[in-house]
């Protein structure tokens, strides 16, 4: 279950919140809140980060992934991740499971 | 029981709609009415909307009731005029309909050529149907007015066939030529009119969507179009579904957004600015045209 009030860590694992449904457009996911009906466009790193947790996926391993394929070092990466995690967090975009209770 | 097409639908209606065209088979919708209402037993407007239900009440017209897509009752009030009684049914109730039955209305005209729509949307008084008679004179043939009906099969949006009238007020026939005592009043208290579509200038079946229109109006005297990238697309659909309020179901609102989804893959978006003053449609028509053109 997803919860606001869970702390995130490295091995803390994330995915898509099942209270949505997106769509593709060329290259950049739409999403819409299925309580609001609102629309939220993302951005092209928002769209990369969105495909990545389709399924559950460690915060270690996304952030991983990321700084691998774009020229940003580790530290940068994790942070701005987790500044990314946080808004769709609020916005119930994201499920958070800490699977290893840490 | 009179039997139309309108929207992709067959009506069975209780009630004429000289304006609508002449279906047959099965019907989709049956329209009936009911015992007329004494005057007294409501006097205020207003609507209610839940899920398979949608009631409106408009004073001195009728009482209006829509259910799961598939009934119309219309209990009109004694001393209501047809052309009253049938604004409000070829508007918001259809509208409503449409919602039921998940099919996406879009507060907007629609015109063909080569089998392709264009939908051209906006506001009230945003010129839409003078946008799209002026287009008539260059081969654009109405598809529909005011509201147009979106459906998505075979992987493409479809535009529906409405049907062959136009409303328009006195200063926009009287921009395009036209004398407006020669039309009648949508309803009589309304100075804006109906202005017949002759057959031959009607679009009378589904196409698939090949470009969409935004218009608006600004200060500058030259007509302006801008293209909106993608994903924007998205919210300006949005923002002209036709009374949105009106779909109550999450399934339809989903519905909604992958048939918008879709519609922003497949044309391309312009928002048309046009002069307030001193601009006539027939100008904005010759502006716009050589767009469309490469957009069929």
């Amino acid at each position: 279950m997803s919860d606001h009030q869970l702390p995130l860590n490295p091995a803390t694992h994330i995915r898509q919140s099942s209270r949505q449904v997106h769509c593709l457009l060329g290259d950049v996911f739409v999403l819409m809140d299925a309580a609001s009906g609102e629309y939220f466009e993302l951005n092209r790193i928002g769209s990369r980060l969105w495909k990545e947790i389709a399924a559950p996926i460690s915060i270690e391993a996304l952030v991983n992934r990321l700084s691998a394929d774009y020229d940003v070092d580790p530290i940068t990466c994790n942070s701005e991740v987790l500044v990314w995690i946080g808004k769709m967090r609020r916005l119930g975009f994201i499920e958070v499971e800490d699977v290893f209770g840490d | 029981m009179f039997l139309y097409r309108v929207f992709g639908l067959t009506l069975a209606s209780e009630l004429a709609c000289p304006e609508l065209r002449e279906g047959q088979g099965a019907p989709d919708v049956s329209c009936v009415c009911q015992r007329a209402r004494p005057e007294t037993s409501a006097r205020t407007s207003g609507f209610d909307a839940v899920p398979g239900h949608f009631e409106l009440q408009v004073p001195r017209v009728a009482r209006f009731v829509v259910s799961n897509g598939r009934t119309i009752i219309i209990e009109p009030h004694s001393d209501a005029d047809e052309d009253s009684i049938r604004l409000f049914l070829l508007g918001t109730v259809i509208g409503a309909l449409l919602h039921q039955r998940g099919v996406l209305p879009l507060h907007g005209s629609a015109v063909c050529k080569d089998d392709r729509s264009v939908l051209i949307l906006g506001s009230s008084g945003a010129g839409k149907s003078s946008l799209a008679a002026a287009l008539g004179r260059h081969g654009w043939r109405l598809q529909s007015d005011d509201i147009s009906a979106l459906r998505l099969d075979d992987g493409q949006v479809w535009c529906e066939a409405g049907f062959p009238r136009q409303k328009m007020w006195p200063d926009s026939l009287k921009m395009l030529g036209e004398n407006p005592d020669h039309y009648s009043r949508v309803r009589p208290t309304l100075e804006k009119r109906n202005m017949a579509v002759a057959s031959w200038e009607f679009h009378d079946a589904r196409a698939p969507i090949c470009a969409i229109v935004a218009l608006s109006g600004h200060r500058d005297h030259a007509p302006r179009l801008a293209a909106v990238e993608g994903p924007r697309r998205m919210a300006v659909l949005k923002r002209q579904t036709f009374r949105a309020q009106l779909s109550t179901r999450l399934q339809m609102q989903v519905r909604h957004f992958r048939m918008i989804g879709a519609l922003a893959s497949q044309a391309p978006l312009w928002r048309l600015q046009r002069p307030r003053a001193g601009g006539s449609p027939l100008s904005l028509a010759e502006f716009l045209v050589p767009h469309l053109e490469g957009a069929v």
